[in-house]
């Protein structure tokens, strides 16, 4: 029986979580604006 | 982006001074406008008028305290979006410097390399003013210090202290608007005295937009350095492939790099985002420039002038 290795791209997860890092940074700032 | 902030500190300036004029029937800042709290709040306030309010519960500026909410939310907001950014495309008062850095093609006295203690003295700077306006409850920077009166809410002098008092703002104005970065082609107010600037760049560490140079393109040719305005590319930074906490993403060493090693790219990654960055810097200038020439035509179709307060 072959063994399972799941192949993890560190480089793309950190890319995604910096993108998903700059939605939630603009998505504040238009909350404030709009508050402003 | 020159002409960005350009256009939104010109517009900003016409507007300003009619509102003024409309509803003060002066440009001046008198005593009878100071008393009513009645100028407008200015974004540049914020680290000396927000801690003392939050600290003492008194608001030091002659404004009402929602407006002071109102310019905070605004700013942190922007901020946060776009970094120092804001110094960049957003400041309606940084059209100044930004217009007489540009005028001559090469610098007269060349000033690539301001020793470090000028470049921790906006820190210190804001520091001192926030502690002597808490202490004293005064805005002592708008009072007695601020360059951009010249133009903006400029005093009306009658007596001796009054009169030395303008000549500090006319003096100030002078050497850090008009001639300094004339002949140095550097944003000699924005570098070194703008209270707003620290606070700009430390928020703006969480920023997600970075500056980023690629070290395998870059020659040394020092172009950048030379460039920028705010002294925000230093031999230093290049060495570890970015800029200094102080850039203000304007993308002027974008534009002099002869191989395009410099780009916008996402903090931490080298994924590049400047189809992100532009488009929001931009349309964040737009918004408040097209709010500027509503209150403008709004005014000339129905003699209505909206406030600034």
């Amino acid at each position: 029986m072959g063994s399972f290795r799941m192949a993890i791209d560190r480089e793309k997860i950190k890319v995604w979580v910096m993108y998903l890092y700059t939605v939630l940074i603009v998505v504040a700032g238009f909350a404030l604006l709009a508050k402003s | 982006m020159v002409a960005f902030v350009g256009m939104n500190g010109l517009i900003f300036t016409i507007a300003f001074s009619l509102e003024h004029e409309v509803h003060r029937g002066s440009i001046l800042l008198t005593r009878q406008a100071l008393s009513q709290a009645g100028a407008p709040i200015c974004p540049i306030t914020i680290p000396f008028v927000a801690v003392p309010y939050f600290i003492e519960g008194k608001m030091i500026f002659p404004s009402p305290v929602t407006s002071l909410f109102a310019i905070l939310f605004m700013w942190l907001g922007l901020v946060l979006i776009l970094g120092r950014g804001w110094c960049g495309w957003i400041c309606f008062f940084g059209w100044m410097d930004q217009f007489f850095a540009s005028l001559l093609k090469k610098p007269i006295i060349t000033l690539e390399h301001p020793p470090k203690w000028a470049k921790l003295f906006p820190y210190a700077f804001v520091l001192f003013l926030i502690l002597v306006s808490a202490v004293f409850l005064t805005p002592v920077f708008c009072a007695y210090i601020c360059p951009l009166r010249i133009i903006y809410d400029p005093p009306g002098v009658t007596t001796t202290f009054e009169w030395i008092t303008a000549l500090v703002f006319v003096t100030g104005g002078l050497v850090f608007l008009v001639v300094g970065p004339l002949l140095t082609k550097k944003r000699l107010f924005c570098s070194f005295v703008c209270p707003l600037m620290p606070a700009n760049a430390i928020v703006g560490i969480i920023n997600p937009f970075k500056v980023k140079v690629d070290k395998s393109l870059c020659k040394d040719c020092g172009l950048c350095v030379k460039s920028c305005e705010l002294f925000a590319i230093t031999k230093e930074s290049l060495e570890k492939g970015g800029t200094t906490i102080g850039c203000a993403k304007c993308g002027k060493c974008m534009d002099k790099c002869p191989t395009g090693a410099i780009d916008y790219r996402l903090m931490f990654t080298g994924q590049g985002v400047r189809s992100w960055f532009i488009p929001l810097a931009v349309i964040f200038n737009m918004l408040l420039v097209s709010g500027f020439i509503w209150m403008i035509i709004h005014y000339f179709l129905t003699g209505e002038m909206g406030s600034f307060q």
